[in-house]
């Protein structure tokens, strides 16, 4: 949407600064992304997660599985926005070596909502996932790629 | 809140409260209709995702062909945010159908979808459903409770 160009590279931003803080397992700089009441359903349980507190030990715990580095790339990133509320879908690319000795090499879908919050945009909601298999016994689908 | 941007999320969620009868009543145009010919849709099953209205109707239809009796779909904490033209929204869904013997088999599973005005009229641009997984046995996770 042209008319929204500023506040469209204004996400874009954001993103890039939320996924530089991803790779470098910075969690200030992650968690400086969120608004305090965000809700957000991640690849894990439980369901939900509501609030900064309960996610930031979320990823400290996934800063900690990772060895080194965080692979984490973003692409068909398709951004919309409004004045005040926009959201945005990608898929996402996280790979790296686990401490308990595995290489995870994983495409994720990921939907973002975001609030504009004192002039700022920042990050209300997130959803991230995997498909699962419709038959038994419903396994995570974790060798897709787009 | 100003007074449009309460009447755009109670149109939301009448658009939303619609759609779930049209799905518990397996009609599959009115499912349809609340999609912009462009989505991009994240579901719980089979594909990382489902893009355009084509693609999305043949994917709808099969998920309704494993549903032989009533379908289970009711909603709860759903939460809107409206902006200028576009909107998100998050909820929880128990979804499921009914097996052979006539038992009841749903889940908890999480949404998120997000609209834009089109022509005066909020379409779905995108959706994303999905379950947790257990990062051990790699398995969909059906038995979660909010």
């Amino acid at each position: 949407m042209s008319r929204n160009k500023t506040e469209e590279a204004w996400i874009r931003e954001l993103m890039n600064t939320w996924v530089k803080a991803v790779r470098a397992k910075d969690i200030e700089g992650v968690m400086s992304c969120y608004v305090p009441d965000i809700l957000l359903f991640d690849l894990a349980p439980p369901l939900e997660y509501r609030g900064v507190d309960a996610y930031r030990k979320n990823w400290e715990e996934w800063f900690s599985s990772f060895k080194g580095a965080v692979g984490y790339d973003i692409r068909d990133l398709r951004i919309t926005t409004g004045d005040d509320a926009a959201f945005c879908h990608s898929l996402n690319r996280i790979s790296g070596a686990r401490t308990y000795g595995e290489q995870t090499e994983v495409w994720v879908r990921a939907t973002v909502g975001f609030r504009k919050f004192d002039g700022k945009w920042m990050i209300a909601h997130e959803h991230l996932s995997v498909p699962f298999e419709m038959k038994e016994p419903y396994k995570a689908l974790l060798d897709l790629e787009p | 809140m100003s007074t449009n941007k309460a009447n755009d999320e109670a149109r939301i969620r009448e658009l939303m409260d619609n759609w779930a009868k049209k799905f518990r009543a397996k009609d599959i145009d009115g499912i349809m209709s609340i999609y912009a010919p462009d989505i991009v849709s994240f579901d719980a099953i089979a594909q990382l995702q489902f893009k355009g209205v084509d693609a999305y109707k043949k994917h709808w239809e099969a998920c309704l062909s494993f549903c032989q009796g009533p379908i289970t779909f009711e909603t709860r904490d759903m939460n809107i945010t409206v902006g200028d033209g576009v909107a998100f929204s998050h909820y929880l869904n128990r979804c499921g159908g009914t097996d052979q013997s006539g038992e009841e088999k749903a889940s908890w599973m999480r949404a998120t979808v997000c609209f834009r005005k089109i022509n005066g009229e909020w379409k779905v641009v995108h959706e994303h459903y999905s379950a947790p997984f257990d990062m051990e046995t790699g398995k969909a996770l059906f038995d979660l409770k909010p």
